[in-house]
């Protein structure tokens, strides 16, 4: 306990005041198994974050932290500088965070357009009255909805904008992964945090969706991107996180993560780094017999 | 972004169908509706038969007001007749003979005196309603964050409650022991309540008065129904039901979401309650049991879960078979008892097998037919998932995951 | 107040007899919940038929017997009848736990929860009404159920044990501890427990879920239908209505102990049958009495599913995220 209290103190000594989203000494654990152990996380506004780590290294469940569908077990969240540690998936979409699911997470029998309108749900003032009476505002608000809806549909070319009327568990797979990502632009989040956004889709539908991708991200959107394609990580992030057993094990420029001694242990194996290291020394050695 | 279209290429055409083929369907009924009374033979058994249709009408009330919690927001309320309890109560005790204050007082709305209290019925048509609304609302709160299945169980529990409460409430209560008046009436039933009039139009025994007043509150009930389901409100509702962690992800308030889908409901079955109580001058703990919650939810499977022609067909159906089918069928079983000398057929009798009929209707319709016999396209996908995977992620509840359940 | 307190042990005994019952009604919810997460609404009522067909069985094997003691059999009778009355709910129950199961809710068993929650009340309302209509079709509206032994006041310690307590005394830790031992030492018992835990693991351990599923219903309707004959036994009646109450009652019981765990169920039965109790022996003249403690048990309900949804004990069912 003493041990995390100090732990937690220097943390708060390091709060970012730039930061759109930081984590501190963030921790979750599931009946004494810590799924995400004592992160510290921070990105700005416009950045691009990858989160890279072997299966089971608490990824997902740091998202399911930041989004609120996991409340810490330690550790502080803060958005823009105020805390929302513990609150509501609600609340922190109106605080600015939206994310996509690993398993897409569509309203299936819903139209694709009325898929990405929930998603502008927060942005609509009308409520019970005006949702009864139909009242002008409302129809007003109702037309500026469709309009915005039908604006972002076609950010995805034309991937989804034929399909508005259609329900969403009819696209093509690789369609409901862009769908979901409409629908949580919808909502005008500060950051997005896309949870394998490529996974399954075939080298040009993955390429399709890093070009769109980089066309979403704005000086006013940060993104934080799960995934296990290495290259596409390497090649869109800013900085890169790594994450294993829970923990962060490295962070840095995708360079300095590439060449981290800790790193390749986490992706090959302790035996396989050991056996790097092994060869390496070897052929130091080598070379010095040899001069 | 400069010029936007709205894209009207890409609108299926099914939907101008659909909305065509319902203005014509409900364009019909009201016509047909209008001109009922007049099509009966005033000289015949007019009374009876549009005391009947009236009844219908507000079987048919609930049944929308079950459907918004039900079929809107996909939350099992067994304990409904609560609120239809309340808002029948709370008038009957507003505007009757049953308390004679010592005391006169007069306002528009209300005024009391040695005979009775009157209550302004327009107006407390209203406010029972928003009453049963709040009810709804102090019920909802602490419960909605539950998982479905206990949600069903604790309306149920609260269903019985109220029940209990009114019932023990009246004279002869041993609450009485305290000192306290006869509240409710308990099972010696509440009367003596006013009736409203209209203009030159007084409500009384004549039930044709009633039957258009009905028609009018069904109307408003409908067109409420329709626009709750189009609306920012009707679209959260159906996120909800279909993945409620994306949705709370979206942005959508649970808690809330759902609060407003139970105050719909009871505000629905307040108007019920208020129109009833005064038609026949009395409410009784009877027309508010557990299985008359199920008769409402039978009338909203059985017409469709979630489909507004649907609830109002299938609480039609319920009221014929109650009213005029069983009665005839009984006559008949008799008689086939009678000729083929059955003990069995000539005792027993259909009219008490009404739940047992409702019973294997609720069966029946979930086994073969869970979307109703008029489905709400929507709830007809929902009701047949494509696969079980998507399903087990779909049943899953916040709450559960949030409290680490999960 | 006095007198209240004076009677407070008798209270408690009276409270823990009816207590066993619900917690015999208990177990075939929680078990039932821990394998499929459904609440079987007609539950209740397979209790009530285990008192109804026991009446049955007795008056056509007894029947004259019965009539001529006012109920009261001896010796060897005594014990026959009791063993025919347990024999036939067993049998009679445990087919139609299986039936319901087998025709209404595996059907259903891939549909969202709606649906087997709208069956299950469904299927209650048929059981309860179709003994209705058969009470009223043949005039047996009031089914006076034999008392089958002496009713008397038995001193114990100084308190007052009626006779009709003891049978429930004897019979109902019987079935319990016979419960335990199955779920918890033979090859059914651990399959139970193994399909509670992931049903789909189970299948995959080459166990037949639907076997087990069967068996649990016909479990639980067994103990619901020997609870069904100590309560007739108890309170000398059956009739079609009872079940819906005593359903609704040993369901808080079960919820209290927390759902799916099997010794949650009977304390949660205990303790309902308990408060049941306390709140009936309250005076009269202190204003409450036995038609409120209904609604303190639904109280009781609520409370512990708003405040504590997981019950006293915990609940063991595993949310198959």
């Amino acid at each position: 306990m003493a041990v995390a209290r100090e732990r937690l103190s220097t943390a708060q000594a390091t709060v970012q005041p730039g930061a759109l989203l930081q984590t501190i000494g963030l921790t979750k654990s599931f009946g004494g198994l810590a799924a995400v152990q004592n992160i510290d996380f921070h990105i700005s506004p416009g950045e691009i974050v990858g989160v890279i780590g072997p299966n089971g290294a608490g990824k997902s469940t740091f998202f399911n932290l930041i989004t609120g569908l996991y409340k810490p077990t330690r550790g502080r969240i803060l958005v823009a500088g105020q805390d929302v540690t513990g609150k509501r998936p609600d609340i922190l979409l109106r605080a600015g965070v939206a994310r996509t699911f690993q398993n897409i997470r569509l309203f299936q029998n819903m139209t694709v357009l009325d898929n990405v309108l929930v998603g502008y749900h927060t942005r609509l003032k009308s409520r019970l009255v005006g949702d009864i009476l139909k009242l002008p505002p409302t129809r007003r608000e109702e037309r500026e909805a469709e309009r915005r809806a039908f604006e972002v549909l076609r950010l995805f070319d034309d991937r989804l904008v034929p399909h508005s009327y259609e329900l969403a568990r009819n696209l093509a797979y690789a369609d409901r992964r862009l769908l979901e990502i409409a629908r949580a632009l919808a909502s005008s989040p500060k950051l997005l945090l896309l949870d394998e956004p490529t996974v399954g889709m075939n080298p040009a539908e993955t390429e399709n969706a890093i070009r769109i991708i980089a066309k979403i991200r704005s000086a006013d959107l940060a993104i934080i991107l799960i995934e296990h394609k290495l290259n596409v990580v390497m090649g869109m992030s800013n900085r890169v996180v790594v994450l294993d057993y829970g923990e962060k094990i490295a962070e840095g420029t995708p360079r300095e993560v590439q060449t981290n001694e800790k790193v390749i242990e986490a992706y090959l194996g302790r035996k396989a780094a050991a056996q790097a290291a092994a060869m390496l020394d070897r052929r130091d050695a080598l070379e010095e017999a040899g001069q | 972004m400069a010029t936007i279209v709205r894209a009207p290429q890409y609108r299926l055409p099914a939907w101008f169908q659909n909305n065509r083929r319902l203005t014509i369907g409900w364009g019909t009924t009201l016509i047909i509706a209008l001109l009922f009374p007049l099509m009966l033979n005033p000289t015949g058994h007019i009374q009876d038969i549009t005391g009947d249709v009236v009844e219908g009408e507000i079987y048919a009330m609930l049944a929308l007001g079950l459907n918004v919690v039900v079929g809107f927001a996909g939350l099992l309320d067994l304990g409904y007749a609560a609120f239809f309890a309340i808002g029948a109560y709370s008038f009957g005790m507003l505007s009757s003979s049953h308390f004679l204050p010592s005391s006169s007082f007069s306002s528009p709305f209300i005024s009391w005196g040695p005979n009775g209290i009157h209550a302004n019925f327009w107006f407390f048509l209203l406010a029972c309603a928003m009453l049963a609304a709040l009810f709804g609302l102090i019920l909802g709160a602490p419960t909605l964050r539950l998982r479905g299945d206990y949600l069903a169980i604790v309306t149920l529990g609260f269903g019985e409650i109220v029940h209990k409460v009114v019932v023990n409430l009246g004279p002869g209560s041993t609450i009485n022991a305290f000192g306290w008046p006869d509240i409710t009436g308990g099972t010696n039933s509440l009367d003596g309540i006013f009736q409203p009039s209209f203009g030159p139009v007084q409500f009384s025994t004549d039930q044709v008065p009633w039957y258009y007043l009905g028609l009018g509150v069904l109307a408003v009930i409908i067109v409420i129904a329709y626009s709750l389901q189009n609306s920012r409100l009707g679209r959260a509702w159906v996120a909800m039901r279909e993945d409620e962690l994306a949705a709370a992800c979206m942005g959508i308030n649970l808690r809330n979401t759902k609060l407003l889908a139970f105050s719909m409901g009871a505000f629905f079955s307040g108007f019920a309650g208020v129109v009833q109580g005064s038609r026949l001058t009395l409410v009784d703990p009877s027309q508010f049991t557990f299985q008359i919650s199920i008769s409402i939810l039978v009338m909203v499977v059985l017409g469709g879960i979630g489909s507004v022609p649907g609830v109002v067909l299938g609480a039609g159906i319920i009221a014929l078979l109650q009213f005029y089918l069983l009665h005839q069928l009984n006559d008949w079983m008799h008689l086939a008892g009678t000729t083929a000398n059955i003990g069995l057929l000539q005792h027993i009798d259909l009219t008490q097998a009404q739940y047992l009929i409702f019973g294997i209707m609720l069966v029946i319709m979930m086994i073969f037919r869970r979307e109703g016999l008029i489905p709400s396209s929507q709830r007809r996908r929902e009701l047949r998932p494509a696969d079980e995977s998507v399903l087990a992620e779909e049943n899953q509840s916040l709450y559960t995951v949030r409290s680490g359940e999960a | 107040m006095n007198q209240f307190l004076q009677s407070l042990p008798d209270t408690l005994v009276q409270g823990l007899a009816i207590g066993m019952m619900y917690a015999l009604i208990a177990l075939g919810y929680t078990l039932v919940y821990g394998i499929l997460e459904l609440i079987n609404f007609a539950h209740g009522d397979v209790f009530m038929l285990g008192g109804l067909f026991s009446w049955a069985a007795l008056q056509h094997f007894f029947g004259a017997q019965i009539g001529a003691n006012y109920g009261v059999l001896g010796g060897g009778t005594l014990v026959m009848a009791i063993i025919l009355a347990f024999l036939i709910a067993t049998v009679s129950c445990g087919g139609v736990g299986f039936v319901i199961e087998r025709f209404a809710y595996r059907p259903l068993r891939n549909a969202p929860k709606l649906a087997p929650l709208v069956t299950a009340i469904g299927v209650s309302f048929i059981i309860e009404n179709a003994v209705l209509v058969w009470q009223t079709g043949t005039g047996n509206m009031e089914l006076t159920y034999p008392s089958l032994i002496n009713q008397q006041i038995i001193p114990v310690l100084g308190l007052h044990i009626p006779s009709k307590a003891i049978i429930v005394f004897v019979t109902a830790p019987i079935l319990m501890v016979g419960l335990l031992y199955l779920v918890g030492n033979t090859r059914m018992g651990k399959a139970m427990r193994a399909t509670a835990q992931d049903q789909e693991a189970a299948r995959m351990m080459g166990i037949d879920v639907n076997r087990v599923i069967s068996f649990t219903f016909i479990v639980g309707s067994v103990l619901a239908g020997c609870a069904g004959v100590i309560y007739a036994l108890y309170y000398n009646s059956i009739d079609y209505s009872v079940g819906f109450l005593a359903g609704l009652k040993a369901f808080t019981a079960a919820v209290l102990g927390g759902i799916g765990n099997i010794r949650g169920a009977m304390l949660g039965g205990l303790l309902v049958g308990e408060v049941e109790s306390i709140v009936d022996s309250i005076d009269a003249s202190q204003g409450v009495g036995l038609q409120w403690a209904e609604p303190a048990v639904f109280l009781v309900l609520m409370c512990v599913l708003i405040f504590r949804p997981t019950g006293l004990l915990g609940a063991q069912v595993v949310d198959k995220a």
